[in-house]
């Protein structure tokens, strides 16, 4: 019957418009992003060294079954192989790090000297570097960092205080400015350090926390 | 009539308070990009502004309503965490109480949010026809199931077998799998029977003598002799399947919060919260399942008798099919690399 493949093909059209929709996630995790450019003695940049900050019940569940010794307390001996697994599926997707440099995207090689730590108040900090696959002398090139879950499980927002700064090693003369493109009004404490409010993979970028890194002019 | 009419009028109020609260997003957002924007003027050249704000432009309002959902949801995360240390120092019914409501206001949204068998279930309701309370019952019976999946997992690895945290996410992703190639199996399964009954016997159909009322009646499409009782009317073992397939899958925001309470040492405040959150998730399900179904009937009971034959096929193949694509995408999605955190 011809007309039921008609509809068994509207109804195909309808699963592929709902593609994306299906396939987007909402966030479970909440990340505070705090990262420092890198550079070497030549003030050459050479990767990105990050600090996330989970949310509490995250950490809660990240840690739990880790205190080996039963101290009561998660140090990072016991926290390294929460560290070494995260990195490690952080690759799948590229560290969920975007960096340009004049536009075009910036390739980071695996992950070092990474380690999780937990805080008096059990929130974890994972800290791990990523080194670029070639160093670049920065010198007028315009730079961009932004850090985002283009699929939403994952919710990173900037932290509130310099959430981006450079090695001190950093060539003179260098600023960072920071666009945070969703946050709200100061006064409204709910939505002060929101997250990245990336909704769709296309338009993911422009709804993500960024930071400008500008060297003399 | 009635209860139909009712129920267009409880879904255009649903429908104008989620267009009011995107709204509402909408304007909260415009305000905070606004002040970003003129912030950043000073750093940025005119033209990059102008190429951002079209792009933002271009997201619209489902983009600012999603924000906006998620905004809360952080917001509600915290209170949530907030509550049960709350629970756990006063121990109070007053501090119970505002943990149970705030769990349920986060299944509300929580819901609103992609997931939860919200388009399976509407699909599901729409294909077989389900009359407008038995969607409801539904929609309640897959919630409740992944709740009780969520108190397992957490309950049986985590106390039990003293798992750790990775551990149990990669239960509940297994169990995530297992789910969406349940619904697909399951859409595999209605398709065929719609199939046969609306493409491959199309003759029995025709002759038969087919009145308005057969659509609202509550034994449903008897009919047609069905070849599998899960093709058939309203059965709870089918009902049943359903909502085991899509509430076998945790709700991984249940997952955190129990462990959360566990590690706070009150864990039954996490199976409280647990299923507060899923009575508000079974609401928001409900309200779209109702939605679709009362679609199918008003068009339905608009159309002519040859008319109406054929959006009973339609919604029959249509709906079954959307199941099994939902089960497949899903599950082919499931296959991909598991989230870091």
């Amino acid at each position: 019957m011809r007309h039921a493949c008609l509809v068994v093909a509207s109804a195909l059209a309808v699963i592929v418009a709902a593609l994306p929709g299906v396939a987007r996630s909402h966030p479970h995790v909440f990340v505070s992003v705090d990262a420092e450019v890198q550079y070497d003695a030549q003030g050459q940049m050479t990767g990105v060294q990050h600090s996330w900050s989970f949310d509490e019940m995250y950490s809660a569940s990240a840690v739990l079954g880790l205190d080996k010794n039963g101290d009561g307390a998660y140090d990072r001996a016991e926290l390294q192989e929460l560290a070494q697994i995260n990195v490690e599926s952080l690759k799948e997707f590229d560290y969920f790090t975007f960096m340009t440099i004049e536009g075009e995207p910036v390739t980071f090689t695996a992950p070092v000297d990474y380690y999780v730590e937990a805080d008096a108040q059990g929130l974890l900090t994972l800290t791990f570097t990523l080194p670029m696959q070639a160093p670049v002398k920065h010198g007028s090139l315009k730079v961009d960092l932004s850090i985002y879950d283009p699929s939403f499980f994952i919710a990173f927002s900037f932290a509130e205080k310099n959430p981006v700064r450079l090695a001190s090693s950093a060539p003179v003369g260098c600023e960072i400015s920071v666009r945070r493109p969703n946050q709200e009004q100061a006064n409204t404490q709910l939505t002060e350090d929101m997250f990245a409010g990336e909704v769709t993979v296309d338009y993911g970028s422009s709804f993500a926390d960024t930071a400008e890194i500008r060297c003399g002019q | 009539m009635k209860p139909v009419l009712l129920v267009m009028l409880l879904a255009m109020v649903a429908l104008v308070a989620m267009t009011s609260q995107s709204g509402v997003a909408g304007a909260q957002t415009s305000t905070g990009q606004d002040a970003t924007r003129s912030a950043g003027s000073q750093i940025e050249p005119k033209s990059m502004l102008a190429g951002r704000s079209e792009e933002r432009a271009a997201s619209g309002w489902y983009a600012d309503s999603m924000r906006w959902l998620q905004r809360q949801q952080q917001g509600l995360n915290r209170m949530l965490t907030g509550g049960i240390r709350d629970l756990k120092s006063n121990g109070t019914v007053a501090a119970l109480m505002l943990l149970v409501g705030l769990s349920f206001l986060y299944g509300v949204l929580h819901a609103a949010g992609p997931g939860h068998g919200k388009a399976v279930i509407s699909s599901y309701a729409v294909a077989s026809a389900e009359t407008i309370r038995r969607s409801i019952a539904l929609s309640f019976l897959a919630a409740f199931f992944q709740a009780l999946s969520a108190i397992a997992i957490v309950g049986i690895m985590a106390i039990a077998l003293r798992a750790t945290g990775l551990e149990i996410q990669q239960w509940a992703r297994r169990l995530e799998q297992v789910s969406f190639a349940a619904i697909a199996l399951l859409g595999a399964w209605l398709l065929v029977a719609a199939l046969r009954r609306h493409v491959w016997a199309p003759r029995v159909h025709a002759t038969e003598d087919h009145h308005h009322e057969h659509h609202h009646g509550h034994h449903g499409h008897a009919h047609v002799p069905e070849p599998t009782s899960l093709a058939g009317p309203w059965s709870w073992r089918r009902a049943v399947a359903l909502a085991a397939a899509v509430g076998v899958r945790p709700c991984s925001g249940a997952i955190l919060l129990l462990v959360f309470a566990l590690t706070q040492g009150i864990f039954w405040a996490g199976v409280a919260g647990t299923f507060a959150m899923a009575l508000g998730t079974a609401l928001t399900v409900a309200a779209l399942a109702v939605m679709a179904v009362g679609t199918r009937k008003i068009a339905e009971r608009a159309a002519s008798d040859r008319l109406g034959r054929w959006i009973e096929a339609i919604a029959g193949i249509g709906g079954a099919a959307l199941v099994l694509g939902l089960g497949t995408v899903l599950f082919l999605a499931s296959l991909g690399p598991a989230p870091p955190f």
